[in-house]
């Protein structure tokens, strides 16, 4: 009864984002967000119908629904990339070169086990496994996003932070709760059943609160004149520390000594 | 049991980065009046606080000498008194090291040409100054200014040549400011 209120308030909060999108003109600025959103209303409500009628065919339909779910979820990574960080074409360059490289590394990984343990992805938890290796990988691309944000100075506005903590809190929770369960077998499902819907309302809650109206973003300064070349502007940086780096290791070491 | 503590470290750096991201931001310089004001925090440390005639006389072994000639209270008075001078340096220094590195991430974001071994390899190294820093004000902590006479010698000599590698930030910077200037001649109404 407990999971069917929960599965009912999520579909009330997902309306809810979607009626507020509409009505405070969000849905236009950010339609990655609202794709994915749309989806969660949609594939919940139809899924509820599906459970009621027949039962026997939900786990399929849930599980299609929950990859294409993840997938669509890369939307915020989108949204983010085309709000935040395109004004800031160094920091941009910066976060989609360790996004690709971690990318790379994980396919990489994935293709050298597939190659010599194949039966290990012929496994009935095959599905459990690509469901929660697609969430870490997410997991992973928006930790690099959130690192270069903070590590560059960025400043967010209210609607693209919320998105990106509702989004980061869901799948992080859901990725722990995922490797958990996996770990602890058929015991965490009680919990499971609750821990999951519990954190992805609370997600919706965070998403509902941030994209109540339209937050224009804090704009760059873009009149500041820099030095035309990063290699010169870097070189000068990398002299400067060069310098103040010898200096103080030398005074250190000398000083260490009795 | 490894898989397990792998995702369970990825959710909880996830969460930790998504904590950081909620708390203010400090904003990177960027406009004209904060590159203005980069350039007055280091000019302030090159002509104040560390030119080499104040750091040599925050060291200076002969105030020792002058003081240890009178009574013992005032002697040891002295000597706390130079190790929170000092320490207070070493702060500063470290504060001049954060100046540079917003000044360089706040410019650097904008540049399309950023390199990213360059950009990881400066993070390192501003990581492994700001540490060094840290390290310095311990010594002087615990040792003293005048328990190690090594150590002041060296922090009398790393800081003339800090104020020599202020001077070309300050280069730097000036010309950040002279294509500021000539743009304030063409637009008068840039600041």
């Amino acid at each position: 009864m407990l999971t069917v209120m929960i599965w009912w308030v999520g579909v009330f909060f997902e309306a809810l984002i979607l009626i507020r999108g509409l009505r405070g003109r969000t849905l236009a600025k950010y339609p990655f967000f609202y794709l994915y959103i749309a989806s969660l209303f949609v594939s919940d409500g139809a899924l509820y119908v599906l459970y009621l009628v027949s039962p026997t065919s939900y786990p399929r339909w849930n599980w299609n629904a929950g990859l294409l779910n993840i997938l669509l979820g890369c939307g915020i990574l989108l949204e983010t990339f085309r709000h935040v960080l395109l004004p800031y074409p160094g920091a941009e360059k910066f976060a989609r070169r360790a996004g690709l490289t971690v990318f790379a590394l994980i396919f990489s990984f994935v293709t050298i086990a597939l190659l010599v343990a194949p039966d290990m992805f012929r496994s009935r938890l095959m599905n459990t496994h690509l469901e929660r290796n697609l969430l870490a990988v997410q997991a992973i691309f928006l930790l690099c996003v959130v690192v270069v944000i903070r590590y560059y100075g960025i400043t967010l506005g209210r609607n693209l932070r919320g998105m990106i903590v509702g989004y980061g809190l869901c799948i992080g929770a859901t990725l722990m709760a995922f490797s958990v369960r996996f770990y602890a077998g058929p015991s965490f499902n009680r919990i499971w059943i609750y821990l999951q819907p519990l954190s992805y309302l609370f997600s919706l809650w965070i998403w509902t609160g941030a994209m109540w109206q339209f937050y224009p973003g804090p704009l760059p300064d873009p009149a500041v004149p820099l030095e035309s070349s990063y290699e010169s502007f870097a070189s000068a940086t990398k002299a400067m520390m060069g310098a103040m780096r010898s200096r103080l290791t030398r005074s250190v070491a000398r000083g260490a000594r009795p | 049991m490894i898989q397990l503590l792998l995702f369970l470290a990825l959710g909880l750096g996830l969460f930790i980065a998504l904590y950081f991201l909620m708390r203010p931001a400090v904003s990177a310089p960027g406009s004209a009046d904060e590159l203005r004001n980069a350039r007055l925090a280091l000019n302030v440390l090159q002509t104040g606080l560390l030119s080499s005639e104040v750091v040599h006389r925050i060291f200076a072994k002969e105030d020792l000498e002058y003081v240890s000639d009178g009574p013992m209270e005032i002697r040891n008075l002295f000597v706390a008194e130079r190790r929170r001078l000092a320490l207070l340096w070493v702060a500063k220094m470290r504060l001049q090291i954060l100046n540079l590195r917003k000044f360089h991430l706040g410019s650097a974001r904008f540049h399309a040409g950023l390199k990213m071994r360059t950009e990881v390899r400066l993070a390192a190294e501003f990581l492994f100054l700001l540490f060094t820093c840290r390290v310095l004000w311990l010594a002087l902590y615990f040792r003293g200014v005048y328990a190690a006479p090594a150590i002041v010698e060296r922090a009398t000599k790393m800081a003339e040549r800090v104020c020599a590698v202020s001077e070309t930030s300050l280069g730097f910077l000036n010309r950040s400011l002279d294509s500021l200037r000539n743009d304030s001649v063409r637009n008068p109404t840039l600041p």
